[in-house]
């Protein structure tokens, strides 16, 4: 049994005359890293926003963890899929400060039960010291890790990555790919990567698949 | 799209925020369908007598009132906008900001104010006798057409001078310097370049000074000029006939819709890309000897026609009538009454414009978009419609609730309803819905989406996220929101007129009170209430615009 299973999944947008996403179907084993390669365009950012509940699909149905979070007659909303991803620029609360930012989806828990998830998570993301800082006070890599602590925080079923690489300087990727493959391997986290760029992703990630058009090789 | 589906985006969308937008839209919309259903029943005698002998002139007037205040506005303001945006010269950046001033000066308070300074026994013509020159009535005949044109220049044409000059100042720098490098002189570069460039940002501000015309009562009324509103009142409290009033409104609000349809329909065709939001600053160029000191004067003259001498004049007065009308009771109500009402219309106003424009962020799709058109059509309604409007609904709801009132032992039938306070603080909210939510509006396209998205990952419903996210990043553009809002309900004149209930008064129906009283000295006191506080509002709003920026 599939841990994530896309079926047949459709979207496309009411004025445009092409669909953006046709007909995908694929599946991911729990604990597993996949990449999802394609030119900008091609519908990868669009695959997570329906995985996370943050677009509606035209068709087909999406489970995680052996539940259906949208089909014909489902839709589960966003903040109830577990679902936990890091957007492209991190949208980090610039209004917070980091420790806040990493407690902002424990509202659930006791508050020593937060204050021990968010020294868990910013030992795992070696953010030690930084707790109080405000996110215009960090570097692109360790803002990065700040909103992977974020997502992972609240213990989601899968975490997705939005072209994770593209707000950093050329000559710091090699070091960031591998922080943050060394972070999600820790977490054995499920994990969906999405990102233009093929290095990304074998760097860091167990399977690769390509969405859109195919490039000739 | 089957039924099943049709369930789940039922489901998925059917929130508390969603059902609260839409009661929100209804009722914007009720007393402005209320109007329009009015066409439908027959009409009585009066509207014949009107038809024939009072709407064709009325239309007329109208219609040369708003060609000529927007061709003058378009003027005056785009060449203050040009010149200061394009141009170093003496004391310019005092002026950048001073000619806007006369935002803070309600067309009606200038337009008895100039009506008295020019009459025979006012300011300027005594001075003139006094050195010995008998200058002939004609020459200051302000109580006209031309003259009322020139008062609604000279008080709204900030609006046009405001949006021309943003924009030519950050997003037009590029095109002109390459203008200047190709060899263009001032005048041609002004002409072939900054005027076609411009035409979105200055259509934009006239359609806020037309607007602002439509919706005029004082000015006309004052001047003695047959306009729509002002029919609309005489056939209410002239000849105590509703039902016509209601009937010219509802004319009156098809013409609008059409104009604006036809607008939209032309320019359609030719959209102006440079509004691209790309920044390009344009760096002033220095002017030396005449050109210099023309620059100056006409900012000189413009600030000094449209702000220093109405208000030194109004000060004048006031120190005359100060203990008369400023330590009394009265006016220690009147200044209650205005405070009370503006905050609670404007407390509605942001509330609504926070739930709607939230809602229609999140749901993006064409019903956000209707809903966020529907809250801001109050500002293109003159405040006289949208009075006839609200007070048919309110009739209409008084005659529904006759039986509960019979059974609360009120007596039979009574207007309670209608006669509250409460109707003149929903037109308020229904009319100036706009200002608060193009403000609301803006916050929330600053700060995007992915905030609020990120925080619904994260575990929270859409409420927890507005309080805990969208709110605290859109602080800056609420304030400004809430401070544009108190100040157009401050300034506000015909809705009140038109609404208030019996005996009570604001600083501005006062104001016009006493002037149409010919107690003008009188007048002055409320109405440099007025202008200070929108003074002070308008210097915080510039405040904060730039505490924003920086």
């Amino acid at each position: 049994m599939s841990y994530v299973e896309i079926r047949d999944l459709c979207f496309f947008y009411f004025s445009a005359k092409t669909s953006v996403i046709d007909n995908f179907t694929f599946s991911m084993s729990k604990g597993e890293i996949v990449g999802i390669l394609g030119e900008s365009g091609s519908g990868k950012s669009t695959l997570l926003r329906l995985i996370a509940g943050l677009e509606t699909p035209s068709g087909g149905r999406i489970r995680i963890s052996d539940r259906t979070v949208v089909d014909e007659k489902t839709f589960v909303a966003p903040e109830k899929r577990g679902v936990g991803m890091v957007f492209q620029d991190y949208a980090l609360f610039p209004h917070l400060t980091v420790a806040k930012n990493i407690a902002f989806g424990l509202h659930g828990l006791s508050r020593s039960e937060r204050k021990s998830r968010v020294r868990e998570m910013i030992e795992l993301v070696k953010l030690t010291g930084m707790e109080e800082r405000y996110p215009h006070e960090l570097s692109g890599g360790q803002q990065q890790r700040v909103a992977v602590a974020r997502a992972l925080a609240p213990k989601p079923d899968i975490l997705l990555l939005d072209e994770p690489f593209s707000n950093l300087d050329a000559d710091l990727k090699g070091a960031i790919r591998e922080e943050l493959r060394i972070i999600l391997k820790t977490a054995g986290i499920t994990c969906l990567l999405v990102s233009h760029d093929p290095q990304d992703i074998e760097a860091i990630c167990d399977r690769a698949i390509r969405i859109g058009t195919p490039v000739a090789r | 799209m089957n039924y099943t589906r049709l369930i789940r985006n039922i489901r998925q969308y059917a929130n508390g925020w969603l059902i609260m937008s839409v009661a929100a839209a209804a009722m914007v919309l009720l007393p402005l369908l209320a109007i329009a259903l009015s066409i439908f029943f027959a009409p009585n005698e009066n509207w014949i007598h009107i038809t024939q002998y009072m709407v064709r002139d009325y239309v007329i007037q109208s219609v040369w009132l708003v060609l000529f205040t927007g061709a003058a506005t378009t003027a005056v303001g785009g060449l203050l906008a040009w010149l200061i945006a394009a141009y170093d010269f003496p004391l310019k950046s005092f002026f950048r900001w001073a000619l806007m001033l006369p935002l803070a000066v309600p067309p009606y308070i200038a337009a008895f104010t100039y009506g008295y300074m020019l009459s025979y026994t006012g300011v300027v013509q005594t001075t003139l006798r006094s050195w010995g020159i008998e200058p002939d009535q004609a020459w200051f005949d302000i109580l006209s057409l031309p003259g009322a044109v020139f008062i609604f220049t000279m008080f709204l044409y900030p609006y046009v001078y405001l949006i021309t000059r943003a924009f030519l100042e950050r997003q037009c720098g590029s095109y002109i310097e390459n203008a200047r490098l190709l060899g263009r002189s001032p005048l041609s570069i002004f002409l072939k370049v900054v005027l076609p460039l411009s035409r979105p940002a200055l259509a934009g501000g006239v359609t806020l000074v037309a607007f602002e015309v439509l919706s005029d009562y004082g000015v006309a009324n004052y001047y003695g000029i047959q306009t729509f509103t002002t029919a609309i009142f005489k056939t209410w409290f002239g000849m105590y006939d509703i039902d016509s009033a209601t009937r010219l409104a509802a004319w009156f609000m098809l013409c609008i819709v059409f104009v604006m349809l036809l607008e939209r329909l032309l320019r359609r065709r030719r959209r102006y890309s440079a509004t691209t939001g790309r920044y390009s600053p344009l760096f002033p160029k220095r002017l030396g000897g005449v050109s210099a000191a023309l620059a100056t004067l006409l900012c000189s003259v413009v600030l000094l026609l449209s702000f220093i001498f109405p208000v030194g004049q109004l000060l004048v007065w006031a120190s005359w009538t100060f203990h008369d009308v400023a330590f009394t009771a009265n006016f220690g109500l009147l200044t209650y009454n205005t405070v009370k009402v503006a905050l609670i219309a404007t407390a509605l106003v942001m509330v609504f414009s926070v739930i709607v424009a939230n809602t229609s962020r999140m749901l993006n799709n064409t019903v956000g978009i209707a809903l966020a058109k529907t809250m801001t059509i109050g500002y293109s309604i003159p405040g006289a419609i949208i009075a006839i409007g609200v007070l048919s609904l309110f009739i209409a709801l008084d005659r529904q609730l006759a039986s509960l009132y019979r059974s609360l032992g009120w007596g039979e039938s009574p207007l309670v309803l209608s006669l509250s306070l409460f109707m003149l603080i929903f037109a308020y909210v229904i009319r100036f819905m706009a200002t608060g939510y193009n403000a609301v509006d803006s916050g929330f396209e600053k700060i995007g989406t992915k905030f609020a998205e990120s925080a619904r990952l994260l575990g929270l419903g859409m409420t927890r996220t507005f309080f805990k996210v969208d709110l605290p990043l859109i602080r800056g553009s609420l304030a400004g929101g809430i401070i544009l809002t108190f100040v157009e309900v401050v300034k506000e004149l015909p809705l009140a007129m038109l609404l208030r209930p019996f005996n009570f008064d604001t600083l501005s129906t006062k104001a016009y009170q006493y002037a149409g009283d010919e107690r003008i000295f009188s007048a002055a006191v409320p109405s440099l209430a007025i202008i200070c506080v929108s003074l002070a509002s308008i210097l915080l709003f510039h405040q904060l615009g730039k505490e924003v920026r920086s």
